[in-house]
C-alpha cells in the first residue's frame, strides 16, 4: 500500500512539474510596463497606452517631436511593431522582436536574428 | 482952310482952358478938403458898422484924368475883435473913386466907375467862434429905421479897380488858417452894361504865405503871383482866358516839404453860361516846374452836381525832373531808383462830382526809352517803354481798372515785353497779363542763389498768361490764380553743382496753373509739360541718359496747401531712351507711362503710388547680374501705404499687372537664359492671376496659368497662400525648374538644441548646405501636363498629375508618367522642416520595368536590393521608402523606411561568383543565364537593416525558398532553402565585399512546411501574413 502510495505520489509530482514546464508564467508580459519612454543610447522608444508609439535617434538630429510612429502589440513575448510610413499612409513596416526582459526599468529584445538591443526607461 | 483949321484949334485949346479954369476952380475952390471931407465922414456910418475915419477927402481931376474922383486920405476901418492881432480892420493911405462927370452934368448923376486903393493893408480876422472882423457893411437889419438910405452916388457903374501896394493879413482862428500878402498889385478894368460885360483883371502878389493847422499842419509860400484874366460876359455866355503865374512856390505838409522853388502856371481859356451854368475849358495849359498840362473839356453845374468831361494831355515829361518833384520825404521810396526816360499822359476826366461822388478818370500813360537802374538788382533795364490806359473811379464799390497796351524792356541781350489788364486797380488789383520775353540764360546767373550751384547756357523764349489777384499772389492763393506760359529754349545747357547735367538742342516748357489735366486720383493744380526732340542728361558716375522726343508732363496738387497730402503725377513719352546706371543699363524703344502719388482713397492720410509703363522693345542689363530683353511690354502697378501694418508687404499693398511678349532674361546664378515668348499676369495685394505665360528655359518649355489666393492673408500668417496652377509643357528639365524656386519663402534654425556635438572626426553640419526649402504657409497646387521630362538622368514622358505645396510640404502626387523603361505612377513627398532635416518619401510604382532601367531611375536601390543586380527582364516594381535627410541630403539612417514588392515572370538570373558559390552546396547547374519562372519578393528596410521575406523562386528543374537580412554595409545573414527536386537549406552569413571569407553552410530546412497551410507553425504563418501585409499595403495606391 505505502509502496502504492508513494508511485502515486510520484506520479502526481510528475505530473504537477510536467503541466507547470509546459506553460510557464514568464511568457505573458505585462504590457503595462511597457508603456514609457526607453533609452539605448542615443536611440528611443515611446510606447504609449493605446498601442501606438514613436522611436527616434538623436546622433541623427531628431528630436522627440519629430519622432516615427508605429503601432505595437504584446502577444506573450513577441514584439511587433508596424512602422507606419508618411507616404503611404500606413503600416508597411513591420518588426518583430521577441522580449527577453520587460520589467519597469529594462527592456531587453532580439529580433529572430539574434540581433539585441537593451532599453533603460527614462519616462 | 488953314485959317479954318486955326481958328477951330485956338477955339478948342480956349475951350479947353475954359474947362480947366472951371475944373481947377472946382477941385482946388469949390470942392475943397475942408468941404469935401465932412461930407464923407458925414456919409460913411451910413455903409458901414465899425469905428471909420478917414483924415481927409479930395476931389481930383489930373491924377484920375479925364474923370474927377473922390480921394480919401487914411481910410481906416477898426472893428476890434478879441484875439485879432490888430484892432484895424483896413487901413488904406489913398482910396480914390472916380465919377462920370458928363452923367453928373447931364443927368445929375453920381456915377462912380472906378476905385483905386493905394498902400495900406488889411487885416481880417475870425475868431474861434465864427466872428468876423468884415462884417461891418450895414444891412437892413442893422438899420431898422424906415427911412431910406441915401447914398452919396446914384450909380455904381464901376468899370476899373485898382489895388496897389496893399498888405493883406487874413486869420481865421475858427479853421485855423492864417495867409498874408505883403503886397497886392491889382488892376481890374471893364465894362458892362445891361446884359454884356468885359472885364481884363490883372494882378500880382508878392509874397504870399498860407498856413493851415486844422488836422494837418499845411504851409504855402508863394514869393510872387501873378493873375491876368480877360473875361467877356454876352448875355449869359461867359468868354474867359485866364493866365495864371505862381512862381517859385513852396509848400509843406505836416512839415514835409512837398513843393519847393516850383513855378506853377496855368493858362485857361474858357467859355461858360451863366444861365446853364456850364463852364467849357478850351486847351487850357496847366505847369508845374515846366511839366506842362493840357485841359480840354467842359463842366456844367447841375443842382449840387457838378457834371463834367475834360481831357488832359501832358507833353512829354522827363522823368528824372518829374522824380525831383517827389517831396524828401517820399524820395526815399525811390532810394536806389535810378529812372531815366520820357513819359506823357493823356486822359480825361468825366462823370459827376458832388459831395459823395467822384467823376471817373482815364489815363493814358505813354513810357518811352526809359532806363532803370535799382540798387541790388543786377540788371540795367533800358529801352523801357509803356503805353497803358487806367480808368479810375474812385466812388465807393466802383471798380478801377487799367490796360497795359504795351510793356517793353531790355537788359543786357534780353528782352521783355508785357501787355494786359488790371481790374480793381485801387482794390483787389486783378491783373491779366501777358509776358513775353527772350533770355539769354547765362544773364540768370545774378539771381540765381549761388548756392544753388547751377551754370545756364542757351536762349529761352517765354509766353507767358496770367490771370490773378495781387493779393492772391501775395497770400500764395494757387487756386485762385491763373497762369499759362511756354519757354522754349533753345541750346539749353545746364550744370548743376558741376555734377548734373543736361543738354537739349531744343526743349519746351509749358505750364499751366490751374491744370487743364483731368485726373481721378486728385484735383491738378499745376501742370508742367516738357518736350524735346533730343535730351541728354547726365549725373557724374551714376546716370546718362539720352532721350529722344521725349515728353513730359508733371502735375501736381496745390503745394502750399498743408492741409492734406501733396499729389503729383509724371506722365512720359518718348521715341528713345538710351539710359546707363552704374551697372545699369536700358535701351527702350517708345517707352511711355505714368506716375501717380496721391492719397489713398480710404485713408486720405496716406500714399497711394500708382505707375504705369510701356514700350516696344527694352534692353536692360545689370552688370553681369541681370540681362533683359524683351518687346512689347505693358506694365502697371501701384501700391497703398498702411502706416497700421508692421509687415513691409502689408504696409504698401502693392498691384501689379505685366503683359509683354518675346522676353529673354539672364540672371546671375540662373545659367540658362529665360526666354519668355509671352507673359501676362495680374497681381493684387490678394490675388495673382496668370491668364498666359509662356517660358522658355533651356531645355524647359512651359505655359503656367492659373491663380493664387489669399496672399493678404498669407502675409498676416493667419491663412495659407492657395492656388492652382496648370503646367503644361512640350519639354522640361526639372531639375532646373527645382534650382529655381530653392528656398523660396523658408525660415529655418539649422540644428535642434538636441543636436549633439560632432565628436571627434565627425563632420559637423555644413552651414554651407543649401538644400531645397519647401515653401511655407502656402497650399498650392500645379496641374501638369509634361510631354517629356528629365529628371535626374530619366526621361520621362506624358507626365500627368499634381504637384501639390502645402505648407511646407511638397508632394508629388499620383503623378503619372511613362518612360522608356515602363509605365510609372509615382507619389513622392518632400518636407523641409529644417534644413538638417528633410523628409522625402516616395510611393513608386513601376509596371513592366526593366530591371536596369530601375536601378539607373532608383537612386540606390541596388545597395538596397542588391540582388537586382543579379537579374534580367521586366518585373513589377513596388516601392514605398520614406527618410530624413540632413541638409547635404545625406540619409538620416536611423530614420530610413522602406518596403517593396518585386513581381517578376520569365527573369534570367545571371550567373556570377556569389552564384557560382552558392549553387554548388545546393546542387544547382550553373549556366551564364539561368531562367527563372517567376519571383514574388516582399522586403522592408528599417534603419540599416533590410528584410528580405522568404520567397520561392523556380528556376529550371529547381524550386527554393530565399529569405534573410542584410544590412547598407552588406553584411548578410541569408537563408535558401530547396524545396525541389532535394531538400537542401544553405546559410549564407558574412560580407558580401569579401566573398572569399563568406560563410555558404549547408543548415537544417526551415520553410519545408511554410507552403502547405495545414504544417504552417505560427512563425510561418506570421511572415506570410507579413509578407501579404507588406504587399497589399505597397499595391494599393496603384491606380
Amino acid at each position: 500500500m505505502k509502496k502504492t502510495l508513494f508511485l502515486s505520489a510520484i506520479c502526481l509530482l510528475a505530473v504537477v512539474c510536467l503541466f507547470s514546464s509546459c506553460a510557464p508564467d514568464d511568457d505573458n508580459l505585462d504590457e503595462a510596463l511597457l508603456i514609457g519612454k526607453w533609452q539605448s543610447g542615443t536611440l528611443y522608444e515611446k510606447y504609449e497606452a493605446n498601442h501606438t508609439g514613436t522611436t527616434w535617434n538623436t546622433a541623427d538630429d531628431v528630436t522627440e517631436a519629430e519622432a516615427q510612429k508605429f503601432t505595437w502589440t504584446l502577444e506573450k513575448n513577441i514584439l511587433t511593431q508596424i512602422h507606419i510610413m508618411e507616404t503611404t499612409g500606413q503600416g508597411t513596416v513591420p518588426k518583430v522582436y521577441t522580449v527577453i526582459t520587460l520589467n519597469a526599468t529594462t527592456l531587453k529584445y532580439k529580433d529572430d536574428y539574434g540581433k539585441q538591443k537593451t532599453f533603460t526607461k527614462v519616462q | 482952310m488953314k485959317k479954318a483949321l486955326k481958328i477951330t484949334g485956338w477955339t478948342l485949346l480956349s475951350l479947353l482952358a475954359v474947362v480947366l479954369i472951371v475944373v481947377c476952380v472946382a477941385v482946388y475952390v469949390v470942392f475943397t478938403p475942408e468941404r469935401l471931407t465932412p461930407i464923407v465922414r458925414k456919409y460913411v456910418p451910413q455903409f458901414v458898422t465899425c469905428e471909420a475915419s478917414i483924415d481927409e477927402a479930395d476931389l481930383t481931376f489930373f491924377s484920375t484924368f479925364p474923370e474927377f474922383g473922390v480921394r480919401l486920405h487914411n481910410v481906416c476901418l477898426k472893428n476890434p475883435l478879441p484875439g485879432s492881432p490888430s484892432d484895424t480892420l483896413v487901413n488904406i493911405d489913398n482910396l480914390t473913386a472916380t465919377i462920370d462927370v458928363w452923367q453928373f452934368l447931364a443927368d445929375d448923376a453920381l456915377v462912380v466907375n472906378a476905385v483905386m486903393l493905394e498902400g495900406g493893408y488889411a487885416n481880417i480876422y475870425t475868431d474861434t467862434l465864427g466872428r468876423t472882423n468884415y462884417d461891418i457893411v450895414v444891412t437892413s437889419d442893422d438899420e431898422p429905421d424906415t427911412t431910406a438910405t441915401e447914398l452919396p452916388f446914384d450909380v455904381l457903374n464901376i468899370h476899373a479897380v485898382k489895388i496897389a501896394d496893399l498888405r493883406v493879413r487874413y486869420t481865421d482862428d475858427q479853421n485855423r488858417m492864417h495867409a498874408s500878402i505883403d503886397d497886392v498889385q491889382a488892376n481890374v478894368s471893364g465894362n458892362y452894361a445891361e446884359t454884356d460885360m468885359m472885364a481884363d483883371v490883372s494882378l500880382q502878389l508878392q509874397n504870399v504865405l498860407f498856413a493851415t493847422t486844422d488836422t494837418t499842419r499845411i504851409d504855402v509860400q508863394v514869393p510872387h503871383v501873378e493873375l491876368r484874366t480877360k473875361a467877356a460876359l454876352t448875355g449869359s455866355d461867359v468868354q474867359a482866358a485866364v493866365a495864371l503865374d505862381l512862381q517859385r512856390v513852396n509848400c509843406a505838409i505836416a512839415g514835409d516839404q512837398m513843393l519847393q522853388q516850383v513855378d506853377i502856371q496855368a493858362t485857361l481859356p474858357l467859355k461858360a453860361n451863366l444861365d446853364t451854368m456850364l463852364v467849357r475849358l478850351q486847351k487850357a495849359e496847366l505847369a508845374l516846374a515846366a511839366h506842362q498840362l493840357t485841359l480840354d473839356g467842359w463842366a456844367q453845374m447841375r443842382d449840387t452836381n457838378v457834371v463834367m468831361d475834360v481831357d488832359f494831355a501832358t507833353d512829354e515829361w522827363q522823368i528824372e525832373k518829374v522824380i525831383a518833384l517827389i517831396p524828401p520825404t517820399y524820395a526815399d521810396l525811390l532810394d536806389g531808383i535810378d529812372v531815366k526816360g520820357n513819359v506823357a499822359l493823356s486822359g480825361c476826366v468825366s462823370g459827376v462830382y458832388n459831395s459823395e461822388t467822384l467823376p471817373q478818370i482815364t489815363a493814358n500813360v505813354d513810357l518811352r526809352k526809359a532806363k532803370v537802374v535799382v540798387d541790388g538788382v543786377p540788371y540795367k533795364l533800358y529801352d523801357v517803354g509803356a503805353k497803358a490806359t487806367a480808368h479810375l473811379d474812385l466812388n465807393d464799390g466802383a471798380v478801377s481798372d487799367a490796360v497795359i497796351t504795351q510793356l517793353t524792356a531790355k537788359t543786357g541781350t534780353c528782352s521783355v515785353q508785357a501787355d494786359g489788364r488790371v481790374n480793381d486797380l485801387l482794390g483787389a488789383l486783378r491783373c491779366n497779363l501777358h509776358l513775353k520775353a527772350d533770355i539769354n540764360l547765362p544773364e540768370l546767373a545774378p539771381i540765381i542763389p549761388a548756392d544753388l550751384n547751377v551754370a545756364l547756357a542757351g536762349r529761352t523764349k517765354a509766353d507767358v498768361q496770367a490771370k490773378f489777384a495781387l493779393d492772391d499772389v501775395l497770400a500764395l492763393n494757387l487756386d485762385k490764380i491763373v497762369a499759362n506760359g511756354t519757354l522754349n529754349f533753345s541750346d539749353l545747357d545746364v550744370v548743376y553743382n558741376d555734377s548734373i547735367f543736361v543738354k537739349a538742342p531744343a526743349l519746351t516748357l509749358q505750364a499751366s496753373l490751374p491744370s487743364p489735366g483731368k485726373n481721378r486720383a486728385f484735383k491738378e493744380m499745376l501742370q508742367a509739360q516738357i518736350a524735346s526732340p533730343d535730351l541728354r542728361v547726365e549725373m557724374l558716375g551714376t546716370l546718362d541718359a539720352a532721350l529722344t522726343d521725349a515728353a513730359l508732363t508733371v502735375a501736381t496738387s496745390n503745394l502750399l496747401d498743408t492741409t492734406q497730402m501733396l499729389s503729383a503725377t509724371c506722365a512720359f513719352e518718348m521715341q528713345h531712351l538710351v539710359a546707363h546706371m552704374d551697372t545699369i543699363s536700358a535701351d527702350v524703344a517708345s517707352p511711355r507711362g505714368k506716375i501717380t502719388l496721391s492719397p489713398s482713397r480710404r485713408n486720405a492720410k496716406n500714399p497711394r503710388l500708382q505707375c504705369s509703363y510701356s514700350s516696344e522693345t527694352l534692353a536692360a542689363n545689370m552688370g553681369s547680374a541681370l540681362d533683359v530683353k524683351t518687346k512689347h511690354i505693358d506694365i502697371s502697378a501701384s501700391t497703398t501705404y498702411d502706416e497700421t501694418q508692421d509687415n513691409l508687404y502689408l504696409k504698401w499693398n502693392p498691384t501689379l499687372k505685366i503683359d509683354f511678349n518675346d522676353g529673354r532674361f539672364r540672371m546671375a546664378g540662373i545659367e540658362p537664359e529665360i526666354q519668355i515668348p509671352a507673359i501676362k499676369f495680374a497681381f493684387t495685394p490678394r490675388k495673382l492671376t496668370i491668364d498666359d505665360s509662356r517660358i522658355v528655359i533651356d531645355r524647359s518649355d512651359f505655359s503656367l496659368t492659373g491663380e493664387a489666393r489669399n496672399i493678404r492673408k498669407f502675409m498676416k500668417h493667419n491663412g495659407l497662400l492657395e492656388g492652382e496652377f496648370n503646367f503644361v509643357s512640350e519639354q522640361t528639365d526639372i531639375n532646373q525648374l527645382l534650382d529655381l524656386v530653392n528656398g523660396f519663402g523658408s525660415t529655418d534654425s539649422t540644428q535642434t538644441a538636441e543636436t549633439p556635438e560632432p565628436a571627434g572626426d565627425e563632420p559637423a553640419v555644413a552651414q554651407q548646405d543649401n538644400p531645397f526649402m519647401v515653401p511655407k504657409g502656402v497650399d498650392l497646387t500645379l496641374n501638369t501636363h509634361i510631354k517629356n521630362a528629365l529628371f535626374a538622368d530619366n526621361h520621362l514622358q506624358n507626365i500627368a498629375g499634381k504637384l501639390t505645396v502645402k505648407d511646407g510640404v511638397l508632394v508629388l502626387e499620383q503623378m503619372g508618367f511613362t518612360c522608356e523603361a515602363a509605365e510609372m505612377q509615382l507619389t513622392a513627398m518632400y518636407r523641409s522642416e529644417r534644413r538638417n532635416h528633410l523628409f522625402a518619401g516616395l510611393d513608386f510604382h513601376l509596371i513592366n520595368i526593366d530591371i536596369k532601367q530601375l536601378i539607373h531611375m532608383v537612386p540606390n536601390v541596388d545597395t538596397i536590393f542588391p540582388m537586382l543586380k543579379s537579374f534580367e527582364g521586366r518585373a513589377q516594381f513596388h516601392l514605398a521608402a520614406e527618410t530624413y535627410l540632413k541638409s547635404n541630403y545625406d540619409l538620416k539612417i536611423s530614420t530610413l523606411r522602406g518596403a517593396a514588392a518585386i513581381e517578376g515572370k520569365d527573369l534570367v538570373l545571371l550567373d556570377s561568383e556569389t552564384f557560382a558559390k552558392i549553387a554548388k552546396p545546393l546542387l544547382f547547374n550553373r549556366k551564364t543565364k539561368n531562367l527563372v519562372d517567376s519571383i514574388s519578393v516582399e522586403a522592408t528596410v528599417f534603419r540599416d537593416e533590410v528584410d528580405l521575406y522568404p520567397f520561392v523562386m523556380s528556376m529550371d528543374k529547381y524550386s527554393a525558398v530565399v529569405g534573410g537580412r542584410y544590412d547598407l554595409a552588406n553584411n548578410y545573414n541569408a537563408h535558401i532553402e530547396t524545396l525541389s527536386p532535394i531538400r537542401l537549406a544553405l546559410q549564407i552569413k558574412g560580407n558580401a565585399a569579401d566573398l572569399d571569407n563568406m560563410e555558404f553552410k549547408l543548415v537544417k530546412t526551415q520553410y519545408s512546411d511554410m507552403y502547405k497551410p495545414e504544417k504552417r507553425n505560427a512563425l510561418q504563418e506570421r511572415t506570410l501574413a507579413l509578407k501579404k501585409l507588406i504587399s497589399d499595403a505597397l499595391k494599393s495606391n496603384v491606380k
